[in-house]
């Protein structure tokens, strides 16, 4: 059967010829005589065809394809042996111009043209791949006219897959050489390929949303080209005023974003924000992601006139358009108000959804400019009179999942550490320091030397009421061993104080970094109080109150069928009313962000866990910035506010008070207290060994290699998954979803969270001790956040 | 118990501090075998560190519970001291440095350069105790080390500090300002009120003798500054002759720490006349498309 081995009918059913690969060691001149001879027999073959009538057979086809893969090996050879004067081959190919044959040839084989021009591709390829100095094949007329004129033929054109594949790989290896060699980048720009045309950049654009390999291969060579667009003024204006990559890429999010679900199933009452793992079970939302990255890895590289076009298009093609939308679906102007409750149920599930998405997408970029374009479009855009952020920020109150979703898209929002998202939210209002009592003001900036608000902090901690007489029988069955009481009774969920402080010195400082580039200090004096905006107060107010009515009315289902629906359609333009006319109210106050945050903080105690982590850690977050007008209000023990104005001292010390009273009228209290220590340490270990072995999340192809990974995150799994840094701080370990733990520890309310299988003790009045337990779990959380609010004053004092 | 929080702040300090063990002078002296002087081991807590709770229970403070009986009066202590160390490297006195033990947080380790005055060249050793419950527990207490002829060190070593700080008043007094205190009595010497009455007495007597005992204390530190150092905390200020080997490419760092500005970063877009939201210009490069 040996004959079979060289036989063409073998060869053409691999292939690819390489079977009879010559020897390694074989004679350069053996070699070039091969060479000769193969492509004598090739173009015999296709002078046939040229000057027949007939046209090509499959068997004609088959030859010169066998021929050329002979030649291509051939080249392959004395390419890899090197030695300069040693080309004969390549020399030959060039002089004879054998390329431009080939071209002509496979225009007029009809049927077997796409043969030929795969064929034709591979031999560009391969030459680009083993010629030792490439960029001299592009100075070569031999080899740059008939490419040209090849990739100039294949604009509009339709291919099979293989095709595709390598015509991509092709352009992806020429964008590479060009990035190496920008000084050959004009002969790109030449008559033949059409006046200013970039033909390599217009065979990519139509690649850019295709999945796969492909798809990846295309992105990577239009970056090389936008990259090569920064110093070429040519390309840079082809690319944003002939080619349509920016219109299509920003269309691509619309279109990709349409696609994703509207409304997710949420198992879990402890929901807030997409992991990598919820991702990866979303192929739609993977898909958009990575179209996302991918227009922010465009605008990092490119020149100013396409990322000014790029930013455009998705602030007009993405942002208002198809997100907008999304998120107001509950106002006036993209809803009729209806008092059917699975319409408002449905809608409610979509506006979670779409806040999730949008939080998620800011985890995603990183790009100074895209991200400007991101919040620009929710501070200042409006939507009927109506911006993004009021919607946002009215959303606060309530105890839902569209609650949590929405604190955890502000703490997402403020971990940016942008100066015009803090002015926005909370420095507008506090720079006029009308919120502090006059004689206070210049203590503002007072630092605290001595402990003394960490001090009051760490005194807010609960007391625990002494357990009652009991039977010493009773006590003994139904409680832990007093052994592992012992080792509980010191159980800190964050080891102890001094990994707090470890947490709160890492956080003010990179927050204090973060805000290096900020214009004003914030300081009581800069900006100066007098210049400060006199706003319409009025409407802040209503806005607060108004929040806490809709989410009463719509958010809650048990609620809104009790309330009159005519009420709320009157309320709202009253309200639009007032707000419109500036009302010069005096009553100071802290503007609608903070006012919420503080009053959901007053409703600790019926929040559940969940909640309570959510809105504990974005006050945190909220701390760690050192600007005194906020610093001061959250912190200061001592400063004093205007009667109206809520501190967060106040909150605090109520809530003590409440959270005492309430423990001291409940038996048994410091066993759950340790139950409900045990169960939230259980669960931060299980959360962490979970994150020891997490999905290896899809690393962001596009991250940026130079910057901004330090700053923040530019991939979804760098912003979950900070390691060590992010695991020590409890509001954000415990409040990490993870599947895995769902099962083993289920929400608060429903069931007994506590069991201990092997001591036997379980809740026996489920109902009448649900509400206890969650007062129980509240406390212990209120007790561990003192400690990470004092860790924080600390810190601040010491700097 | 929390572990051992003194060590942490030793650390902090340590990396904050401008300190360089690098100094310009370079005595000529050769290094004496070990000699150990005393009052180092004195100073020395029992056990460094952790106040003996017990004491402190019982001590009276201006806000008792927290602060004087639970766990985290030690981190207290700590966090009250660390703005005292910011602001005296703030201050950055001349001829100065200290850095605090690396075993406790109540005892920082000094040395001064004298540059002018009777004690000129001298370079003296000296520790500051602070008191357990600072701020409340009074002024803060400058021990040297160095053998010293002055009207306010007495033969024992013990600074004077009471004629600058009768009381010590925590709104008022920095332990920066302590030091400065104690800089500033090596250049103008003040024979009031003197803890060494023939220093004084002779300050005032004979002039001429006491420049005599002056210039001696500073050829006697000269002579010692390489001693051994008499405790193993590792925050001991020890001298080495400069070994361009060793020492160059560290001072070399230290000088260019100074030039090499952090490149800030962050997001604003807020104009500087303005306290609104994305109020810079659009600029030529962000958005010029029309």
């Amino acid at each position: 059967m040996n004959w079979l081995r060289n036989s063409p009918i073998r060869v053409s059913l691999r292939g690819r010829g390489t079977t009879s690969s010559p020897p390694k060691e074989c004679d350069p001149a053996a070699c070039f005589d091969s060479f000769k001879h193969h492509w004598q027999q090739a173009q015999n073959i296709i002078n046939k065809i040229q000057g027949g009538t007939e046209g090509a057979t499959q068997d004609d086809i088959l030859s010169v394809v066998n021929n050329l893969d002979q030649m291509q090996t051939l080249l392959v050879l004395e390419l890899k042996r090197g030695g300069r004067e040693e080309r004969a081959c390549l020399d030959f190919l060039l002089s004879q111009s054998i390329l431009d044959q080939l071209l002509t040839s496979s225009s007029l084989t009809g049927l077997y043209s796409n043969i030929l021009r795969l064929e034709q591709l591979k031999v560009y390829e391969m030459l680009l791949t083993h010629a030792p100095q490439q960029q001299l094949l592009l100075t070569q007329e031999p080899f740059l006219r008939p490419l040209l004129r090849l990739l100039t033929s294949c604009i509009n054109e339709c291919f099979p897959a293989d095709i595709e594949k390598r015509l991509i790989l092709l352009l992806n290896q020429l964008c590479v050489c060009l990035t190496h060699n920008p000084e050959y980048l004009d002969l790109f720009f030449t008559e033949s390929t059409g006046p200013g045309r970039f033909v390599i950049f217009s065979l990519l654009v139509p690649y850019v949303h295709r999945e796969g390999g492909v798809g990846h291969q295309a992105r990577d060579a239009m970056l090389l080209c936008l990259g090569l667009s920064k110093k070429n003024e040519a390309l840079a204006s082809y690319i944003a005023d002939k080619s349509n990559v920016c219109p299509v890429l920003a269309t691509g999010l619309s279109g990709l974003y349409s696609r994703l679900p509207r409304k997710l199933l949420i198992e879990s009452e402890e929901w807030h924000c997409f992991t990598p793992d919820d991702v990866i079970e979303l192929p739609e939302l993977t898909h958009f992601l990575a179209s996302l990255e991918f227009c922010n890895a465009v605008v990092q590289v490119a020149h100013p006139l396409v990322q000014a076009q790029m930013l455009e298009f998705v602030h007009h093609g993405f942002l208002v358009p198809v997100v907008g939308p999304a998120l107001l679906q509950d106002s006036e102007a993209f809803s009729i108000a209806s008092s059917d409750p699975t319409v408002q149920r449905n809608m409610v599930d979509e506006l979670v959804t779409s806040t999730a998405y949008l939080e998620l997408f800011f985890r995603s970029i990183s790009e100074p400019g895209l991200l400007k374009v991101f919040l620009r479009f929710i501070v200042v855009d409006h939507y009927d009179g109506e911006r993004v952020i009021d919607k946002l920020i009215s959303r606060l109150s309530g105890k839902t999942q569209l609650c949590m979703v929405t604190i955890s898209l502000f703490n997402t929002l403020i971990g940016l550490h942008c100066e015009d998202v803090m002015l926005e939210l909370v420095f507008k209002y506090l720079t006029c320091c009308t919120h502090v009592m006059l004689s206070q003001r210049k203590r503002i900036k007072d630092m605290d030397v001595y402990c003394r608000s960490a001090e009051r902090l760490l005194a807010l901690s609960v007391a625990v009421p002494r357990r009652r007489k009991t039977n010493s029988s009773s006590s003994s069955a139904g409680s832990l061993s007093s052994q592992s009481s012992q080792s509980l009774r010191h159980v800190s969920l964050h080891g102890d104080f001094g990994a707090y402080l470890v947490t709160a010195r890492a956080s003010i400082a990179a927050t204090w970094l973060a805000c290096g580039a900020w214009t004003h200090a914030y300081d009581g004096e800069s900006p100066p109080p007098r210049t400060a905006l006199v706003l319409p107060t009025d409407s802040n107010r209503n806005l607060a109150q108004k929040a806490t009515e809709e989410s009463l009315a719509s958010v809650s289902s048990g609620y809104h069928s009790l309330q009159p629906d005519s009420e709320v359609r009157e309320d709202s333009p009253l309200v639009t009313n007032r707000s419109s006319a500036p009302s010069f109210h005096s009553t100071p106050d802290i503007g609608p962000f903070l006012d919420l945050l503080l009053r959901q903080l007053e409703n600790m105690m019926t929040n559940s866990v969940y909640l309570n982590l959510q809105l504990t850690g974005l006050i945190s977050r909220l701390a760690a910035f050192s600007q005194p007008l906020l610093l001061s209000l959250l912190l200061n023990h001592s400063l004093v506010f205007q009667p109206s104005v809520r501190s967060l001292f106040q909150v605090l010390g109520s809530l003590k008070q409440r959270l005492d009273a309430y423990l001291s009228r409940h038996d048994n209290v410091e066993e759950l207290l340790l139950e409900a220590r045990l169960f939230l340490v259980c669960r931060e270990e299980s959360l962490a060994n979970a994150k020891r072995h997490p999905h290896e999340p899809a690393a962001s192809t596009y991250a940026p290699s130079t910057n901004g990974g330090s700053r923040r995150g530019t991939s979804i799994a760098d912003s979950s998954f900070k390691g060590e840094a992010k695991r020590l701080s409890i509001s954000s370990a415990l409040s990490v979803l993870k599947r895995a733990t769902q099962g083993a520890f289920s929400p608060v309310r429903e069931q007994p969270a506590i069991e201990y299988s092997a001591n036997g003790f379980r809740l026996a009045k489920r109902a009448e001790n649900s509400e206890l337990k969650n007062v129980v779990l509240c406390a212990v959380l209120f007790d561990e956040w003192l400690k990470e609010l004092a860790a924080l004053a600390l810190e601040h004092g010491s700097e | 118990m929390p572990r051992s929080p003194p060590k942490r702040l030793a650390h902090s300090l340590a990396m904050d501090s401008s300190f360089s063990p690098i100094e310009e002078e370079e005595p000529e002296a050769v290094a004496e075998p070990l000699k150990r002087q005393g009052s180092v081991r004195k100073v020395l807590p029992a056990t460094p560190g952790v106040p003996d709770p017990a004491k402190l229970v019982e001590r009276t403070n201006s806000l008792p519970g927290i602060r004087s009986t639970s766990q985290y009066g030690p981190y207290f202590t700590e966090y009250s001291l660390l703005p005292e160390y910011n602001m005296l490297q703030g201050c950055a006195i001349p001829g100065v440095y200290c850095v605090p033990a690396a075993n406790t947080p109540l005892m920082w380790f000094g040395v001064i350069f004298v540059r002018q005055g009777p004690y000129v060249g001298g370079v003296f050793r000296f520790n500051i105790v602070i008191p357990e419950n600072f701020p409340d527990g009074g002024c803060p207490k400058v021990e040297f080390q160095s053998k010293l002829f002055h009207p306010q060190i007495s033969p024992e070593g013990d600074f004077n500090i009471g004629r600058g700080f009768s009381e010590w008043n925590k709104n008022m007094h920095h332990i920066w300002q302590v030091v400065d205190y104690v800089r500033k009595s090596f250049l103008k010497i003040d024979p009031g009120q003197p803890v060494n009455e023939e220093a004084a007495k002779m300050y005032k007597m004979n002039h001429e003798k006491f420049m005599a005992e002056a210039k001696k204390c500073v050829s006697l530190s000269i002579q010692r500054i390489y001693d051994l150092s008499p405790t193993d905390d590792p925050h001991y200020i020890s001298f080495e002759p400069f070994d361009s080997k060793t020492h160059e490419s560290l001072r070399e760092k230290i000088y260019s720490q100074e030039s090499s500005s952090e490149d800030s970063r962050g997001l604003s877009w807020v104009a500087s006349n303005s306290i609104k939201p994305f109020s810079v210009p659009i600029s030529g490069v962000i958005q010029n498309s029309s």
